[in-house]
């Protein structure tokens, strides 16, 4: 549950911390996929081995536009992956006991 | 059809009486909806025998409601007693009729609203455009060959096109505001946790609101002050009383620091949108610029946890029904659903932090303007458009704008700028729990008559 006015609380500013980790990171395997013309695919190699771990049809034909749609979201990802925040940093929802 | 507020003084003051208003709601919605495809659902029996009992209690005398006779319609993924709620799907027809309407649904109704039918929508609310496979696209007033926006698109083509004076739709991304701007009418995405989301279908826990459209402030805002209050059915839905906007309304942008929002706001924007934004800064003497920081990592955070969570919703529906939904919201709820748990806990956690600088922000402003659209209604079917000479596609660009302002579930009122030939829309965002500050500096531009929502001939 995320409850906004709870957590309207005064809180230490994360934003004033030193970040705790370096921005230097390695990258996502899969961030490197059109360097791999004419090689395999490890995006195609994850949606495979995924999909059967959550056994989800994946028909051949939707297997590009799934790819694809992956690639977007995990290029979305990176951009705030990619943004040190302190490992104190909280997630927004808060559950209440 | 006239506004809300119209209505309601006809009925009160005896001019004219529900049942002959609910007809003619009922007349317009048989006549012109071939044209909108806006409803899935019309529920005339129901809304006969509602309006009868208002001017029952008309003749007896009892206190009418404040919305006494106006008729609405709801996105089909609201529960509406007796209907299957389809949430824009094939697969959810399926399902047994609703056995009570959702809380909104009996608060408009509480207040004498009269509920005539269920609309049109995006698949499952993972849509920014308004059109559906199973039902055909929902089309534009202004233009019945664009498209309406989504995903609350039957919302903003039954608003737009006079058939009803308020809607109920549902934005997780953007999917009341988009279709205001592109329908040019208007939208209030309340507060997150403000509205009670209890017996609606759901898409983004962490991002779902609900809220109304309409075609004047005034409407917006009765409508609005109607659904607020705490509900136990809703976990979201905030323990705390009423705070009425409509009284506030007459006071304007008086004293209001108004500021509009530069970087990533100013960014990948039509001609028309910074017309019409540029417009509006001018009628309030918002001069100032304010940056919103990160938004483009807001929006892609957002992104991710809609794909996220909306494949987790639908996971099973996905591993035996996959072949039923549109494919278009198939293959993004399949990624959805491979997406590492990590980046959705780093997408929360970003959040958070993007939550306290914006509300920093808020202390030296009271409302950020913004565009609701990067550009005007695009074709029906029209995969990309180009701006500033870049070609990009439509599906994935309608919600740039609206997405960084849902993220962290700051209120937003979508203002309708009547430009020719098509209309768009600008964002007034105001902090958490203010939606009364967005919705008076709405009513000082339709008063000054800076934006407006008239009916278009279709």
């Amino acid at each position: 549950m995320t409850n906004h006015k709870g957590a309207r609380r005064s809180r230490k500013s994360s934003a004033s911390r030193p970040p705790a980790r370096s921005r230097t990171r390695a990258k996502p395997a899969v961030k490197s996929n059109k360097a791999h013309a004419g090689a395999a695919d490890p995006l195609d190699a994850f949606i495979e081995a995924a999909a059967r771990a959550l056994a989800l049809p994946v028909e051949p034909a939707w297997q590009p536009v799934v790819k694809m749609n992956l690639r977007v979201i995990l290029g979305q990802a990176a951009l705030f992956s990619e943004f040190s925040l302190p490992d104190e940093a909280e997630p927004a929802p808060i559950f209440t006991a | 059809m006239q506004t809300a507020t119209g209505i309601v003084n006809a009925v009160q003051s005896g001019a004219a009486t529900a049942t002959e208003t609910v007809e003619a709601a009922l007349d317009a919605i048989k006549l012109r909806n071939p044209k909108l495809t806006a409803f899935t659902a019309v529920t005339a029996e129901r809304a006969r025998k509602r309006a009868a009992a208002i001017d029952e209690d008309r003749a007896a005398a009892r206190p009418l409601g404040p919305l006494a006779g106006v008729p609405f319609a709801v996105k089909n993924l609201f529960d509406v007693k007796g209907l299957p709620t389809l949430a824009g799907s094939k697969i959810n027809r399926e399902l047994p009729p609703a056995t009570r309407d959702a809380t909104v649904i009996e608060r408009l109704q509480a207040a004498g609203a009269v509920l005539v039918g269920a609309l049109n929508m995006g698949e499952y609310a993972y849509d920014f455009t308004g059109e559906n496979v199973h039902d055909g696209p929902s089309r534009n007033p202004r233009d019945v060959k664009r498209m309406t926006g989504g995903s609350s698109g039957g919302s903003g083509s039954a608003v737009a096109g006079g058939l009803v004076p308020i809607a109920l739709g549902s934005d997780t991304n953007g999917s009341i505001r988009v279709p205001a701007s592109l329908c040019g009418i208007f939208g209030l995405k309340p507060t997150y946790g403000r509205l009670s989301r209890a017996r609606s279908f759901p898409f983004v826990s962490s991002l779902d609101h609900i809220g109304p459209l309409a075609r004047s402030v005034t409407d917006l805002a009765l409508a609005y002050d109607a659904m607020q209050g705490p509900d136990p059915d809703d976990p979201v839905c905030a323990d705390s009383p009423p705070e009425p906007a409509s009284p506030r309304l007459s006071r304007g942008a008086d004293g209001l620091r108004i500021a509009v929002a530069g970087g990533y706001f100013q960014k990948g924007m039509s001609g028309e949108a910074r017309a019409a934004l540029a417009r509006v800064a001018k009628a309030l003497d918002a001069e100032d610029e304010v940056e919103i920081p990160e938004a483009a990592r807001a929006r892609a955070a957002a992104y991710v946890i809609t794909a996220a969570e909306g494949a987790a919703l639908h996971l099973e529906r996905l591993r035996t029904r996959a072949r039923d939904f549109d494919p278009a919201v198939r293959d993004r709820l399949i990624a959805g659903a491979m997406v590492p748990a990590t980046l959705v806990n780093q997408a929360q956690k970003f959040r958070r932090w993007y939550r306290e600088r914006m509300l920093e922000l808020f202390a030296g402003v009271d409302a950020i303007l913004a565009p609701a659209t990067p550009c005007t209604a695009p074709l029906i079917g029209q995969q990309t458009f180009v701006i500033d000479g870049v070609e990009l596609p439509v599906r994935a660009n309608l919600g740039i704008y609206t997405q960084p302002i849902s993220f962290i579930g700051l209120p937003a009122v979508a203002v309708p700028v009547p430009l020719k030939p098509l209309p768009i829309g600008v964002q007034i965002i105001a902090a958490p729990w203010r939606e009364d500050v967005a919705l008076r500096i709405a009513y000082d531009l339709e008063r000054a008559g800076v934006v407006a929502a008239p009916v278009p001939k279709y």
